[in-house]
């Protein structure tokens, strides 16, 4: 895992970021159960070396709040359920409210019947996909999330407009003695913003990540920012994979589609759980599983890589390294976090 | 090279199978799965496998009389035992037991252990979305070929996902492919005409990229699609397809089968099932109306290259290069089957 070293870097223990972040959405009016869950989902984020997904997306949220698209003191509600399924209308909530409350369904429906579908619209961007598998992995079931996302930019195999997000697909399973297996990608090419922190330091990017403009291949990641597109991860493969995201998150809950329309709010949820018991004696599925990570770590590394990880692996290291010596904040980002803090009278100081 | 029409292609296999002392109705079973993967372009899955399934036959390998037993479930979950019968009627019996459940409570789960080479995937998604529903499927594979991320040994296989939904008046979304960058097949297909494969296919023996298919025979690794990220869908497979199942896993030392997991859903259980088949077709027809880029004739959803390859095949016939029909012939042979022109 590469760390970017362009910025001065500050630690800051969890316990104190997990009150700040708090302390944020209590100040932008959630009520305190609302205020401590998103916000430590996003300190969570930054302690598994997801960046991306971290605290600095409080000032999106904040933006979101202002100008009503998310509403901090909503809470979902069932839409329509039977015994295996669900739809969950996220009332604008929070996405990470709305997404943990359909996790939970899902859970409590696969114990009992040994699978459920959880779908949910009217929800809002609900941070690291991973989180929500995870949860369901947590209570020893088999959790599968698919999220699409409403930011068009990512083109079709073989296409030159920009129609889906970068759909990402998450899951989890337990494994005994050890953090679950945690699969968490964005079906694109790349992220994002991975790119545009390529592009600020003028590096160059593999062949297949991006068009230009005219729809040319190239590797300047600036390409993509000048009118270009972001190329589907394995072509038709993972062209594949974004279409499957946006039928059954964005379709089959309702949400609706970028392909189709712009003024979908927000994230489309899709979420699996599997009971595992309810296939085989589940001891001997642990163990099985246990094997297989075993088996999995012990395969011998190519030349330049220390230890061939299983998915979850770098989240694990990551969260281990920045549990003991604070999570890491580079100066700019962590200005901007103080900055949206004191826009609703919140500073990190604890008095 | 020969082109032969799909119903004689379909009517000398079941003879030869037949022949080789299998149930007519299983043995027909077999050859829509192998026919279909013939007409949709996929080579790799079609009758190039029939002798090989003879002789899994005569071996005992394949048990021809047995049919797959449910070893538990409830009303959206079941395992099934295959008995160590064709893959195809274990991969069919599970899809139609989720199939039903499905539709009775919205979802279903069904894995399928002791079977033998399902073919083709797609086959059983899509007889989900021929009865208006969502399937998806991950089966796990028998031959160890694909190296972890970062790794330098073979430890999974091509482990394939497949996913359909319907279309009203059109032909089902199909997607089906191996988690791996590319199939096996096309390896071989690339040695036997001597040609260099792209980099970032596969790795030889020592680790080091290749550009020579030969590499990847003499020990080389082929590699996942999206370096880490189809590392995590193979693996995904071999837990859904493999583990869950309890069919095992090969580099466990212990699946000498397909293990299944197929997922069924009922689109009517989440929202008004018209007002989803109409986002269905917008979003088809929105993405098939795409600009398409340099090199490309038009944008094509998943299930378009199948449909155009079975139309070509339907009207010209179904291209079997010499080797290939040389060997059905002989397989024939074996058993007293001749082919009738």
């Amino acid at each position: 895992m590469s760390h970017e070293r362009d910025h001065p870097l500050l630690r800051v223990p969890i316990e104190k970021l997990n009150d700040f972040a708090t302390r944020i959405f209590l100040g932008a009016g959630a009520p305190a159960d609302t205020a401590r869950f998103v916000g430590e989902s996003l300190v969570k984020s930054d302690l598994y070396g997801v960046r991306s997904h971290g605290l600095q997306l409080c000032i999106a949220y904040l933006a979101r709040i202002q100008s009503g698209l998310i509403q901090p003191s909503a809470q979902p509600t069932i839409a329509h359920e039977s015994a295996a399924t669900a739809r969950v209308n996220g009332q604008r909530a929070f996405g990470q409210i709305v997404a943990e409350r359909a996790a939970l369904i899902a859970i409590e429906k696969a114990r009992q019947h040994g699978v459920a579908i959880v779908c949910a619209d009217n929800c809002n961007h609900v941070g690291r996909i991973g989180a929500y598998p995870e949860l369901i992995a947590d209570a020893g079931l088999i959790g599968f999330a698919l999220v699409n996302a409403t930011t068009a930019i990512v083109a079709p195999h073989g296409g030159l407009r920009n129609y889906f997000g970068t759909n990402p697909l998450a899951f989890a399973v337990p494994v005994p003695n050890d953090h679950p297996i945690l699969i968490d990608f964005a079906t694109s090419s790349v992220a994002a913003n991975k790119l545009r922190v390529l592009s600020n330091k003028g590096a160059k990017i593999p062949l297949g990540w991006i068009l230009d403009k005219d729809g040319m291949p190239s590797d300047n990641p600036n390409d993509f920012f000048d009118g270009g597109y972001l190329l589907p991860m394995g072509m038709h493969k993972g062209y594949g994979l974004l279409i499957m995201v946006e039928v059954l998150a964005g379709l089959l809950s309702g949400t609706g589609s970028s392909v189709l329309a712009k003024s979908a709010l927000g994230n489309g949820v899709f979420l699996i759980a599997i009971a595992p018991e309810f296939f085989r004696v589940s001891s001997e599925f642990y163990d099985d599983m246990r094997r297989l990570v075993a088996a999995l770590r012990a395969t011998p590394p190519l030349e330049h890589v220390d230890a061939v990880l299983v998915p979850g692996d770098p989240e694990a290291h990551a969260a281990a390294d920045q549990l003991r010596d604070g999570i890491e904040y580079d100066d700019v980002t962590w200005q901007k976090i103080l900055q949206a803090a004191q826009s609703v009278g919140v500073a990190f100081a604890v008095a | 090279m020969q082109y032969i029409s799909p119903e004689r292609l379909h009517d000398f296999g079941t003879r030869i199978f037949v022949g080789a002392g299998v149930p007519r109705a299983v043995a027909q079973r077999v050859m829509q799965n192998l026919v279909r993967a013939n007409l949709y372009g996929i080579q790799s899955h079609g009758v190039v496998r029939l002798a090989d399934y003879v002789h899994a036959v005569q071996n005992g390998r394949v048990h021809a009389d047995a049919q797959p037993t449910i070893l538990n479930e409830s009303a959206v979950t079941a395992l099934l035992d295959g008995n160590w019968c064709f893959g195809q009627v274990v991969a069919e019996r599970a899809m139609q037991i989720a199939i039903a459940k499905a539709k009775a409570n919205g979802v279903a789960i069904v894995c399928a252990r002791n079977s033998n080479h399902v073919g083709a995937i797609g086959e059983y998604t899509e007889m989900a979305a021929n009865d208006g529903l969502i399937g998806l499927a991950f089966v796990n594979g028998v031959g160890l070929l694909v190296a972890p991320h970062g790794g330098k040994a073979r430890r999974l296989s091509t482990n394939p996902i497949a996913f359909s939904v319907p279309v009203p008046g059109g032909r089902p979304i199909l997607m089906d492919f191996a988690t791996s960058i590319v199939a096996e097949g096309k390896l071989k297909v690339a040695r036997n005409k001597d040609a260099k494969v792209p980099h970032g296919w596969i790795l030889n023996q020592q680790g080091e990229p290749s550009d020579d298919p030969n590499d990847f025979y003499a020990g080389g690794f082929l590699l996942p699609v999206g370096e880490h990220k189809g590392y995590g869908l193979s693996i995904m497979v071999e837990i859904l397809g493999g583990l869950l199942s309890g069919a095992g896993a090969a580099m466990l030392g212990s699946a000498p089968s397909n293990g299944c997991c197929f997922v069924v859903i009922a689109p009517e259980f989440f929202r008004p099932s018209e007002e989803f088949f109409e986002d269905v077709c917008r979003l088809a027809d929105t993405l098939r109306a795409t600009p398409p880029r340099d090199g490309f004739e038009s944008v094509l959803m998943p299930g378009d290259p199948e449909a155009r390859a079975q139309a070509e095949h339907m009207t010209h016939g179904i291209p079997l290069d010499d080797v290939t029909w040389q060997t059905i012939i002989d397989a024939g042979r074996r058993v007293g089957v001749e082919y009738e022109e």
